[in-house]
């Protein structure tokens, strides 16, 4: 293969830098199914809680969610495929991270199926009302204990420089978003013009302004 | 920062996943080199330097050198 043959072969091939969009679909087709499979999990555990019948409405509203989780999972397999067939053959860090996105993405399933099931109100996994000890515990371990673990793998054998300079500017960002909404909000909530802070929703804002600095920041 | 990576690369024939698995980075770490959207480390650099058997300053241009002519 002469020179200009091997850059024709990389111009043809998709850009892997402009995959933005299918890696942001992939993340909100895995989020919607397990979100899905949580509300599908309470509607069942409410059912039973209240004796166990199930009316028409209540069949419909279960198989419209089970259809959108499948859809969900489909789009998500499809995406991924097609990311994948665009960018090639995976090089050995690509392939460790791979392994431990299955395994992260089992880890919030599970918890957010465990919570589904423990909440006792309609928001289920979003709640903020109590929860029993003998599930509170136990869930607070299997995030505090592995993801540490999880995480010096991660930032050690999976991700390269690039990616942590990535991580960086999206650490960067998680870390302003919060320094400016933390205390604007508590200002409202002292004006009467806002509900008290939420230390989950604050914790869910530097989640999104973190996933999106990266994604950003990764695949620009 | 410019750099020769691409013809270098290919000049080897060599594919972006395979300079990514010589380098032990990623292909999107190569394509963002190579596109000039990142800008390795001195180690990185080092490191492809040593790979193709060039100085650094022969493979990246601050705009303020000659690149290719040492």
């Amino acid at each position: 293969m002469t020179v200009t043959e091997t850059l024709a072969m990389d111009d043809d091939a998709p850009r892997i830098g402009g995959q933005i969009g299918r890696v942001l679909l992939i993340g909100l087709t895995a989020l919607l199914a397990i979100f899905g499979a949580g509300v599908m999990v309470g509607i069942f555990m409410a059912m039973i809680e209240r004796g166990g019948s199930f009316d028409v409405r209540t069949i419909a509203i279960l198989a419209g969610t089970a259809a959108l989780v499948a859809l969900a999972l489909w789009g998500a397999v499809r995406t991924t495929r097609s990311l994948n067939r665009a960018a090639g053959t995976p090089t050995t860090r690509e392939r460790r991270g791979r392994i431990m996105m299955f395994v992260c993405v089992g880890i919030g399933m599970g918890i957010g199926l465990v919570l589904a099931i423990a909440g006792p109100t309609p928001e289920g996994m979003f709640s903020n009302a109590p929860l029993p000890v003998g599930i509170a515990l136990p869930l607070a371990l299997f995030i505090a204990v592995p993801l540490p673990v999880l995480c010096y793998y991660w930032h050690t054998r999976v991700a390269d420089e690039q990616e942590a300079d990535a991580y960086r500017t999206a650490a960067l960002l998680a870390l302003y978003a919060f320094w400016i909404a933390a205390p604007a909000w508590w200002l409202l909530w002292r004006g009467g013009m806002a509900p008290a802070p939420d230390g989950i929703l604050l914790y869910g804002l530097t989640i999104v302004v973190a996933g999106v600095g990266w994604l950003v920041a990764k695949y620009r | 920062m410019k750099n020769r990576l691409k013809v270098l690369r290919a000049e080897r024939n060599w594919s972006q996943a395979e300079l990514a698995e010589r380098l032990d980075v990623s292909r999107q770490a190569v394509n963002a080199i190579e596109t000039g959207k990142y800008d390795p480390s001195l180690p990185l650099a080092f490191k492809i330097g040593r790979l193709f058997d060039l100085a650094i300053e022969e493979i990246f241009d601050d705009g303020h050198g000659d690149p290719g002519n040492g």
